[in-house]
């Protein structure tokens, strides 16, 4: 099934919240200002959508892939994600705080100036996934993997985990390039 | 400049690529000066564009002049069916500004632990449903979305819609549940508003009013007093309270009943976790969650402040509430064992 995304939140009534999830695929759309808090949706497989200004607050995402996916100024601040993918992802100046990730893959995706304060990771698996100017503190890791040289490297605490990113040069600030170059 | 590489647009025509080929070549030496000059400390060697697949030439435009405004907007207004993008890079001047005050300072009072120290047991708390009468947000206005990074922008006019919701009817529905499930709740309009207001943004909105609804409750149920949203933003828990239990901030979780939405809504439930499993991960995580914020300004002193409360209000089954209950404390047990500073709402 391919629908239009759009339309479906269109034909939302008042008092609706978007919920789907019969493994729905949509691709090639781009999604611009809604509000669009406490959705669920569940097997859904996002392909080359663009989000932006876009506030999916408290939503509940299950089975979702997202592959090649652009959010720009999205919220998904206390939203949950279980056994989600992002694949090629690239989220820019988007409100990742208190969100929690379980037993998820980032695959190749990127975080330009987007907050990840507090976000906790459970079982999660980062594969060449990079942080610029995003802010990572107080985030909780637990059985957290990064595929480093060919290789799962686990990762045993929050501070493991900072360390191991960096070391990998997969975090970075503007005032680092500025060192470097 | 050497070695440009570009993708496009889908349902974009050879003749079409042909005159972004052109534009490009020709645009490209003007945008590097219109890109680079204001910034001469970031001048790069080499820019690859890539329009962003699935974007409309409009889009495109659209994005690409206003990521670039805060260098030239004028010289970038020539620019066409390109969007500012180099090998996953976004470029100076765009949304690859170095931050004013990258706020990268971690656990500036002493890293949370992610297993806590002995603590005893509190009983689930018998509080009855608290039925949520939800209206969906209607767009009003628009806000900028707050990462809390105080980064410069180069899209600084980005914003995201602002629901709107009738208070008055919010309010009035709310007391008159509380009131027929036989709580006594002091609380004005006013008050309610507040509590429903999203620190984060100072916005009503959905998830807000339901923290709200909840935290209420659990004052009328007699759970804590004067519950309030928190004085410093820094410290992301819902709210500040008064307790005679030592609790200063609650955090408050409300699991969906995923079978409702299947029974509702036809959804299929094989696409969602089980509700025991969604309850364990929560148990396991609430211990390492109290002590997130602990040290922080007008934050909790010690993960023994933070209280969870677990509102099972959206729960339809009495059997799947018990489970839950169940799987929350024996997550919580099997992490950190102890169980403390959970409470239920809405069990039974």
């Amino acid at each position: 099934m391919n629908n239009n995304l759009q339309s479906i939140i269109g034909n939302l009534e008042k008092g609706d919240k978007l919920e789907l999830g019969n493994n729905e695929k949509f691709s090639n759309e781009i999604l611009l200002n809604q509000s669009l808090q406490c959705s669920v949706l569940g097997g859904i497989n996002f392909v080359n959508l663009t989000f932006k200004n876009i506030d999916f607050t408290g939503s509940f995402f299950s089975k979702t892939i997202f592959e090649n996916c652009r959010f720009s100024n999205v919220i998904l601040r206390k939203s949950e994600f279980w056994s989600c993918t992002f694949l090629e992802c690239q989220m820019t100046e988007s409100n990742l705080t208190r969100a929690e990730f379980n037993s998820s893959t980032f695959k190749n995706c990127e975080f330009l100036n987007s907050n990840l304060r507090a976000s906790n990771f459970m079982d999660f698996e980062f594969r060449e996934t990079i942080f610029k100017n995003s802010n990572l503190d107080l985030i909780l890791v637990e059985d957290v993997k990064v595929w480093k040289s060919n290789e799962w490297i686990e990762i045993k605490d929050e501070s493991d985990f900072e360390k191991i990113l960096k070391d990998m040069n997969l975090i970075s600030t503007d005032e680092d390039e500025m060192e470097n170059s | 400049m050497q070695d440009v590489a570009y993708c496009y647009c889908t349902n974009v025509t050879e003749e079409k690529k042909l005159e972004v080929d052109k534009q490009v070549q020709k645009n490209k030496l003007e945008f590097k000066c219109a890109i680079c000059l204001p910034f001469i400390g970031f001048l790069m060697g080499q820019v690859l564009f890539f329009p962003v697949e699935g974007l409309l030439a409009q889009q495109i435009v659209r994005n690409a002049r206003n990521l670039s405004e805060p260098a030239n907007e004028h010289n970038l207004n020539k620019m066409d069916e390109v969007i500012l993008v180099k090998d996953y890079e976004i470029l100076p001047g765009a949304d690859g500004f170095p931050l004013n005050n990258n706020p990268r300072r971690r656990h500036p009072f002493g890293r949370p632990r992610m297993r806590g120290t002995g603590i005893n047991v509190d009983p689930p708390q018998n509080i009855q449903g608290l039925g949520n009468s939800l209206e969906a947000p209607k767009v009003r206005s628009f806000r900028e979305v707050d990462t809390g990074l105080n980064a410069r922008r180069g899209n600084r006019g980005d914003q995201c819609p602002a629901p709107e919701f009738d208070m008055k009817k919010e309010y009035g529905n709310f007391i008159q549940e509380i009131s027929e499930k036989g709580y006594e709740l002091e609380c004005s309009q006013e008050r309610f508003n507040e509590l429903s207001t999203n620190p984060q943004t100072g916005s009503f909105d959905e998830k807000s009013l339901i923290e709200a609804k909840g935290g209420l409750q659990g004052e009328a149920q007699g759970m804590y007093t004067n519950i309030r949203r928190p004085s410093n933003k820094a410290v992301d828990l819902d709210f500040e309270i008064d307790s005679s239990k030592g609790y200063t901030h609650v955090d408050y979780k409300t699991p969906i009943d995923f079978q409702d939405l299947a029974d509702k809504k036809g959804i299929d439930i094989s696409n969602f976790p089980s509700l025991e499993t969604v309850a364990y991960n929560m148990g396991k995580k609430i211990t390492p969650q109290k002590e997130e914020f602990c040290g922080l300004p007008d934050g909790p002193k010690s993960p023994e402040n933070v209280l969870h409360v677990v509102n099972l209000d959206l729960i339809r089954d009495s059997n799947q509430k018990q489970n839950m209950i169940d799987s929350v404390l024996k997550g919580s047990e099997d992490n950190s064992d102890n169980t403390v500073g959970i409470y239920f709402l809405n069990y039974l």
